[in-house]
């Protein structure tokens, strides 16, 4: 491991890029190595082309990418004398039964590592509290105006180290002291760069080769991206923007920014660069979350409308034409057509009945408002929530501060509440397939199930732009890992909100180090029960870290327990009785029908 | 009483008593045999019972429920015969206590009414198929135990049982509506569970039933309706039909032989009974107490092999 | 006398705040109650003793009515005395179906028994049995167990929605440990009752070097297929082969395992049978407070009003959803089980509160 570190060390040519290169190959095992020591060279004869134009800031960049090659040095060699099998762990830990989905952490350490590299461009000072970086809140991201969304960058990207600096001063004395100990021997040893920012575990998890290729990519074209870009991608993985409907609009409400602020370069042509271009910004999005398939369907939309402007076109006149276009489609794809489904699903609303619903949907929120206060129906809905989102909280509220009558349950309660007399079952989509099934939030499945089981319709209100060719059988093959760590905490309330709070990734971080020293206080301690007991005790004085010290909080280190947090199942259509689209009703059956019909449309 | 015949026997009691099922009846005209003929062996006991079941059951076109008396009956004087020895004994006891077991099967109507108000509860829409005395005695405890329930009554076409049924829940201030029996899959839904009365409970716990039953069955179980039965344990029968085929009928349930010429010929044929089997049964309330199906089985049994 | 009113007394008073946890302790606690009210009353004759224990089951009864086991172990108690009685005066045709009444002779002992000189003797027996009941209850792992571990196979990956049961656990320990078999085991959360003992669950099971996955309650349908068998541990079971569980969810689970065909197995020691049927589930089933569903905060808001919410602590679980109940006695179908419950109840014994 060191051997290799060390090597790499000596490359004094390697770009940044490289060394981010080598921030993956930490963990990796010495098979994984040689394989990426021959990818290297190739890296690095391309990083030669670029090398001519090494700025100073990309220097600096260098040097604080060796301090920090040093520091994980460090580190793992700390870690080295606790535990020898470190590498061999994050093999087993990957369970076999989910093993092929990208979990939250490649996901994250990935656009971290990206967003990290980004920010910290020019601004790479080294300060003497080391990771005081109040000059991140001036870096070029957030220096531009942010229309779109109320909380730019630093609350979140930056967030992490906006709080840093903030509990860093006042709370958290503590952990900062500690965090300023491990770093005892180089008084500027806290950059923003990488390993910094990022705790181990999540460096660590760049054992998949594409996703170091693509972090690599993006990061060598880090001057192409738009603010506006980053900001929504953050939004995406800190869950601020949730449901396939508002990630899409969000998104294409920045493309708008994105065409409007785009200029073409010399010796090409608007409809033939700019699409290349937003890929680049879609690559980055696509570190948040996957895309949904409203964006996919959106993006492949607007690809296409871009390549039918005609050359020809002066840059200001088919930005605009583009921008006006983006959104007549949001506006038709998913405000008409809102219109139309719940103007269909509305006969289904009636006097006196109980509704059942799950999580939180855009348009059955507004279809449930329009019947109560636009047609006064008097109706009971019952909300069905889950662990970790609680996004049928959202919904529960906004109903109930119109008047509505809302029950909200757990989904563990649906046994009690099948016993009522339900009359339909509605429920929204992420997207439906074009076999028929349902691809929605977690969960979905059982209560249609259920509900099927009992002869209860089970209507899924969804607008076509959701409709996707994609074909899938069961929940396990393609979904979204979330992040385990949510299901840790035992409260009940919303992890975004908790993320938010506390300052998630610097808890992490935190953890992450002090259960390092604490491995070289007493590595004994770790194994027996009372443990877990002390740390709680321990930590208590730390006030709102209690919370986050269950009897989980060290799951990471147990190679047998794993926490499975997937974001979505599938529905197969046999418990569907119809899908209410602006289409009209359709039986699942006719997915692929409409897609072949109104493809040219889509 | 020279020509003892036990058909008009067995017949007779049935019309005398409306309120005699046809299993006691059975017995009842079997005590009667023995008290006319009043053999001298055991072996003449047993024979003289053994011809009169035989001419019983094959002299009445619907001999399931009656079968299930003579089975117990013929169990009871086998099993005191070879395993007591006291055949006289029990012949004497069968004579002097016909009227007895008549009291009994009719208190353990009673019975089944006391543990079956346990499953109405207020509120509940209750769909009833066919005539049974024990259903309607269940119903009626439980108006009379102030249990606020509808019931639906199905016409059960053609035996037109449920306008009986009708008049009598009517008459005990029951809320009750009756619908054509091709309606029942219409409203299964608003319905909350379902009794029905049983002519046999066979073997594996499948009720033989009146035509129609089966169908409800089926639709009940779609709909997730609790399916009831409830039926005296005394009609259980040592039968094992798979299906309403393998009922004895008394004629051939399809009959394409007419061909309509005549104006006057019924037109319409079909059983008159059905099987329903136990996976459509929710439970059966006897006097035995509340059973699930292979509990049956288990009183055929014990029966038999005890 | 008055020395025993008062250990019951504070019994009741902790079955009412509930602060007997688990059927397991309830059931054991009742029993060691029971033993010294028997050693501590008087009685003439065994129909007065019956009486008297009826009425000490129905008060523990109606201080909890949703721990069915206090009252399922006072009415084993009660079905071995009259066993007992009955043992004595050799009662003359015992094997004589109950279908047979109907030609039965007319029963003539109708009068009371007979005031037994040998009252000691009896309270002997009595307090052995309840011991030996003890005993039984204590050991009913080991026989659980037995089954239960042959119905696991190597690489299994097991589902239990029930983590709050000890025999759950100590049997997947013991798979574990007894034939050295790898399985992994998925726990559901049980939001939001369950969710620390789930999670303390998971833990253990995993120190012990078992494959432990925690899942939301809400991944149970999507992960179903994966499932090879699904584990749960039963709080009550009644005669018709239904179950109470301890936790809300489990029902769902189940449902979803028989729409995937996957086999369910509930384990339940002998105590946990209840010759009671499940008239009306919604009756049988408690609900919770509503804090754990709403953060506090949220709750108490101002100007907005509260949401209203249902939170169940337990769950019925009808016997169609269940294959196979594994007791300390051997596996049993749910169809079955009513014949266990007469093995061990009698009927007259099902309604304690009822006067004889």
């Amino acid at each position: 491991m060191t051997g290799g570190a060390k090597e790499a060390s000596g490359k004094e040519t390697n770009t940044e890029k490289t060394a981010n290169a080598q921030e993956g190959e930490k963990p990796l095992s010495n098979k994984e190595l040689k394989e990426l020591k021959k990818k290297e060279k190739a890296a690095k004869r391309a990083a030669s082309k670029q090398a001519s134009g090494i700025s100073i800031e990309k220097q600096q960049q260098q040097a604080a990418a060796k301090r920090e090659k040093k520091q994980q040095q460090r580190d793992l060699l700390a870690a080295k004398k606790n535990k020898a099998a470190d590498p061999v762990k994050h093999d087993t830990k990957k369970s076999t039964l989910f093993g092929h989905l990208e979990t939250a952490e490649e996901r994250r350490a990935s656009l971290l590592a990206v967003s990290s590299a980004i920010t910290s461009t020019g601004t790479s000072r080294i300060t003497a509290n080391g990771l005081v970086l109040p000059l991140l809140a001036t870096t070029p991201a957030v220096a531009v105006s942010q229309p779109m969304s109320a909380s730019p960058l630093s609350s979140n990207l930056s967030g992490s180290n906006t709080n840093l600096a903030g509990l860093a001063h006042s709370e958290d004395f503590e952990a900062h002291q500690m965090l300023n100990s491990l770093s005892l021997d180089e008084s500027s040893s806290f950059v923003p760069g990488i390993s910094s920012v990022i705790p181990n575990t999540m460096t660590s998890q760049f054992t998949n080769q594409q996703s170091i290729a693509s972090v690599k990519e993006l990061i060598a074209n880090r001057e192409m991206l738009h603010p506006a870009i980053t900001s929504l991608t953050l939004d995406y993985a800190f869950y601020k923007i949730i449901g396939s409907i508002p990630r899409c609009i969000a998104m294409l409400e920045a493309f708008q920014l994105v065409v409007r602020d785009y200029k073409t370069p010399e010796g090409t042509t608007l409809s033939r660069n700019l699409t290349s271009y937003l890929s680049h910004q879609i690559d980055f999005l696509k570190k948040s979350r996957p895309l949904s398939v409203t964006m996919g369907n959106a993006i492949r939309w607007l690809k296409q409308e871009i390549s039918l402007i005609d050359p020809s076109t002066p840059d200001s006149k088919a930005k605009k034409e583009l921008c006006d276009k983006i959104a007549q489609f949001a506006r038709e794809r998913v405000q008409l057509a809102d219109q139309l489904i719940i103007e269909t699903a509305s006969q289904h609303i009636e006097e006196g009945s109980t509704i059942l619903t799950y999580g939180c949907s855009k348009v059955l929120t507004d279809l449930f408002l329009h019947n109560a206060i636009n047609f006064g129906k008097n109706f009971q809905i019952v909300i069905v929530d889950s662990r970790p989102l609680f996004e049928g909280r959202k919904m529960a509220e906004s109903l109930r501060n119109q008047g509505l009558n809302v029950l909200y349950v757990p989904i563990t309660a649906l046994g009690t509440v099948f016993n009522m007399d339900i009359k339909y079952v509605f429920l929204g989509a992420h997207s439906i397939l074009s076999n028929g099934f349902l691809y929605s939030r977690v969960g979905t499945a059982q209560i249609a199930m259920l509900a099927s089981r009992r002869n209860i319709p089970v209507l899924v209100c969804c607008e076509s732009l959701k409709f996707s060719q994609r074909v899938q059988l069961d929940s396990v093959t393609s979904n979204e890992l979330a992040d385990p760590n949510d299901l840790v905490t035992i409260d009940s309330a919303n992890p975004v909100q908790r993320r938010n709070n506390n300052g998630f990734l610097l808890q992490q971080f935190i953890k992450e180090r002090e259960a390092q020293q604490k491995e070289v206080e007493n590595s004994s301690k770790q194994n027996n029960k009372s443990g877990s007991a002390n740390t709680n005790n321990a930590t208590a004085d730390e006030g709102k870290n209690v919370k986050d010290k269950p009897i989980l909080a060290e799951w990471e280190k147990s190679p047998n327990l794993h926490i499975f947090n997937i974001m979505y199942d599938l529905t197969p259509p046999d418990y569907i009785k119809k899908i209410i689209t602006e289409f009209g009703s359709l039986p699942p059956s006719s997915v692929p029908v409409v897609l072949r019909e109104y493809k040219a449309s889509a | 009483m020279q020509e003892f015949n036990i058909t008009q026997t067995y017949l007779k009691f049935l019309e005398e008593d409306s309120e005699m099922t046809m299993p006691i009846a059975a017995i009842e005209a079997l005590v009667t045999m023995l008290k006319v003929k009043n053999p001298k062996t055991s072996a003449e006991m047993i024979k003289s019972t053994k011809l009169a079941i035989e001419e019983l059951t094959t002299s009445i076109p619907n001999s399931i429920s009656l079968r299930a008396g003579c089975d117990i009956f013929m169990r009871f004087v086998l099993k005191n015969t070879h395993l007591y020895g006291d055949w006289e004994n029990c012949q004497q006891h069968l004579i002097e206590n016909g009227h007895l077991f008549v009291s009994r099967a009719k208190q353990s109507r009673d019975r089944i009414a006391e543990i079956g108000i346990d499953f109405i509860s207020d509120d509940d829409i209750i769909l009833v198929h066919g005539f049974s005395r024990a259903v309607f005695s269940l119903l009626s405890h439980a108006a009379e135990k102030l249990i606020r329930f509808r019931c639906i009554v199905t016409e059960s076409r053609p035996s037109g049982q449920g306008l009986q049924l009708y008049h009598l829940l009517k008459k005990k201030g029951i809320p009750v509506t009756m619908i054509v029996d091709n309606a029942v899959g219409t409203i299964i839904h608003k319905v909350n569970k379902i009794f029905v009365g049983a002519e046999g409970v066979a073997e594996s716990g499948g009720i033989i039933n009146l035509v129609g039953t089966y169908s409800i069955g089926v639709l009940a179980k779609n709909a997730r309706k609790p399916f009831y039965v409830v039926s005296e344990s005394h009609k259980f029968v040592r039968m094992f039909p798979l299906s309403s085929d393998d009922i004895p009928m008394e004629r051939d349930p399809l009959d394409f032989s007419k061909n309509g010429i005549e104006d006057d010929e019924e037109p319409l044929s079909g059983p008159s009974v059905d099987f329903t089997s136990q996976e459509y049964i929710t439970a059966l309330i006897t006097d035995l107490g509340g059973l699930t199906p292979s509990a049956v089985s288990e009183e055929l049994i014990k029966m038999w092999y005890d | 006398m008055s020395d025993i009113n008062v250990v019951i007394d504070s019994f009741i008073d902790r079955l009412k705040r509930k602060q007997v946890i688990g059927s397991y302790q309830a059931s054991l606690e009742t029993l060691q109650i029971l033993m010294r009210y028997v050693s501590a009353i008087r009685w003439t004759s065994t129909d007065e003793l019956i009486v008297q224990i009826k009425k000490f089951g129905n008060n523990l009864e109606k201080a909890q009515p949703y721990e069915y086991s206090c009252g399922n172990v006072v009415r084993r108690v009660l079905s071995m005395i009259r066993d007992e009685i009955e043992e004595e005066q050799s009662s003359a045709e015992p094997m004589i179906s109950s279908m047979f009444n109907l030609l039965q002779k007319p029963m003539t002992d109708t009068k009371t028994r007979k005031i037994q000189d040998n009252k000691l003797d009896v309270r002997q027996t009595i307090v052995q049995s309840i011991r030996d009941l003890i005993d039984e209850i204590k050991n009913i792992d080991e026989g659980i167990q037995q089954i239960a571990i042959e119905l696991i196979h190597d690489r299994e990956i097991l589902l239990t929605p029930t983590p709050d049961s000890k025999t759950v656990l100590r049997f997947l320990l013991k798979a574990r440990e007894r034939n050295n078999r790898n399985f992994t085991v998925l726990v559901t959360e049980g939001f939001p009752n369950n969710t620390t003992v789930a999670h303390e669950f998971a833990k253990k099971l995993s120190e012990h070097d078992i494959e432990t996955i925690v899942i939301p309650d809400s991944a149970v349908f999507a992960l179903m297929s994966r499932v090879g068998k699904v584990i749960i541990g039963a709080k009550t079971v009644f005669t018709n082969g239904g179950t109470i569980s301890s936790t809300a969810g489990v029902s769902s689970v189940c449902e979803c395992a028989r729409e995937f065909k996957t086999p369910v197995f509930a384990v339940a020691g002998l105590y946990k049978l209840s010759p009671l049927y499940p008239f009306d589930v919604e009756k049988m089933v408690e609900i919770g407070g509503s804090q754990n569903v709403l953060p506090t905060t949220e709750n108490d808001r101002v100007g907005t009003v509260a949401l209203e919410t249902i939170n169940p602590i337990a769950d019925y679980i009808p016997p169609e959803n269940i294959d196979i109940y594994i007791t300390n006695i051997g596996g049993f179908a749910p169809s079955f089980i009513y014949r266990v419950v007469w093995d061990n109840y009698k009927q007259e014994d099902v309604n304690l509160g009822e006067k004889i």
